[in-house]
């Protein structure tokens, strides 16, 4: 299956008809915000129109919404594939063809992207997308990097599993932790693993602090609509600071996790939260840039591991008061 | 370098385009920004000897002469083709021709 983005509607056409004619299935598309999970595409094809679009910004909204799915981009020559060539230095595309496209070219072109493609859907389920790329090129070197670590975990799993089925249980679990990862993705993060009845997502980049806290008060907004939580509410816990990133495990069985003092205290706060609340360091909340109501001090946490208290807020969902 | 089309509408006319089937007047847009890439190109190099100097002389005179031909050459294909000179629009009948070429 390929995806096929172009906002002019007779070259898409003539685009897909001639994928078609040549085996594919094809996903039209006008523009990338129309492509929705499950992603079924193994590779996209974006035909810009440089005197008209925005290139980078489409290729950036095209990662967001289909990180792992390879880019192949169709462009002008002359100033357009200079501009993508600085596309694909910086990952926001994986291929570039010049127009008027050659099919025979095309085709080829697509081929070894679409395996790659495939290759990443198979591990999209073990993998989150930032590791993917990394484990297709035997890149298993261990990398420290900055991080905001959110951790989410369910509250009182044991009482709640005592009242209902183990098969409803995961089922119920399941669809809340499938509706927060949507949240940590709409946040420009991404899940690294889920741990039992909860997850630990990352955030990166200069703005990660502030993502990590908006992605924190958006689940909290979550775990007051009964709709979502099934009953089941949540705490989270957010810290800022260095990781180790690298593939943990034996030799038969791996497993791609960060590491590290901040995802420690991260995992250890939210182990302090109660339900419905965010607990965060105090200097991870100035730097979030984010004021909040609801937010009080908690003074200095003695968290376990660590040498010397660290001072703490919670933030307390202004919807509180829903019923369980 | 005086040009008649600009970029944008070179691009325009390649954007129509699309595949090679019916991309004739495309790839002359396309020879046309190659000779705009070129002339830039000798317009930034460095000059430091006479030979440099009547090299890129003799690049820019011949891209300049070139260009102009080209440029003409698109005016007249489009004209025959029957395109919108105004907009750059390809005429229908052209943007059938891939399709049926199957």
């Amino acid at each position: 299956m390929l995806g096929l983005i172009d906002d002019n509607g007779e070259t898409r056409k003539q685009l897909a008809t001639l994928l078609e004619a040549n085996g594919h299935r094809v996903s039209p598309f006008n523009h990338p915000d129309e492509i929705a999970p499950p992603l079924a595409q193994q590779a996209i094809i974006l035909n810009l129109h440089a005197h008209t679009q925005d290139g980078a910004a489409l290729c950036r909204r095209v990662r967001q919404r289909a990180p792992t799915t390879p880019l192949l981009l169709l462009v002008a020559p002359g100033a357009p594939l200079r501009e993508a060539g600085r596309w694909m230095r910086d990952k926001l595309a994986d291929g570039v063809q010049t127009k008027p496209v050659r099919l025979p070219q095309l085709l080829d072109a697509l081929t070894p992207l679409m395996g790659q493609g495939q290759a990443l859907r198979e591990l999209g389920s073990t993998l989150p997308p930032s590791a993917q790329h990394r484990f297709i090129a035997h890149d298993h070197a261990a990398t420290l990097c900055e991080r905001t670590l959110l951790f989410s975990d369910v509250r009182g799993s044991t009482q709640v599993l005592e009242r209902m089925q183990a098969d409803g249980f995961f089922r119920t679990l399941n669809q809340l932790l499938t509706a927060q990862s949507e949240v940590v993705t709409a946040n420009f993060g991404e899940v690294i693993k889920f741990t039992g009845d909860g997850m630990m997502a990352a955030f990166a980049g200069p703005n990660r602090v502030h993502l990590a806290l908006r992605c924190a008060l958006a689940l909290q907004r979550m775990d007051t609509e009964v709709s979502v939580r099934h009953g089941l509410r949540v705490g989270l816990g957010l810290a800022d600071g260095l990781v180790m990133s690298g593939f943990v495990g034996n030799q038969t069985r791996q497993q791609y996790d960060l590491i590290g003092r901040t995802v420690h205290l991260a995992a250890r706060l939210c182990q302090h939260a109660q339900a419905g609340q965010i607990v965060l360091p105090d200097t991870d909340y100035r730097r979030a840039h984010l004021p909040v109501a609801g937010r009080i001090a908690l003074g200095e946490i003695n968290v376990k591991g660590f040498d010397r208290a660290v001072a703490c807020s919670a933030i307390h969902s202004l919807e509180e008061g829903v019923s369980p | 370098m005086k040009t008649e089309f600009s970029s944008a509408q070179l691009a325009r006319v390649i954007d129509q385009a699309l595949v090679y089937q019916c991309a004739c007047p495309a790839q002359v847009c396309s020879a046309l920004i190659a000779l705009r890439d070129l002339y830039d190109y000798q317009q930034q190099c460095l000059e430091q000897t006479d030979i440099d100097r009547a090299v890129h002389e003799a690049i820019a005179k011949a891209a300049l002469d070139a260009h102009q031909r080209m440029e003409q050459c698109l005016e007249d294909i489009l004209k025959l083709e029957d395109w919108d000179r105004a907009t750059l629009t390809m005429p229908d009948s052209l943007k059938k021709r891939p399709v049926k070429a199957l």
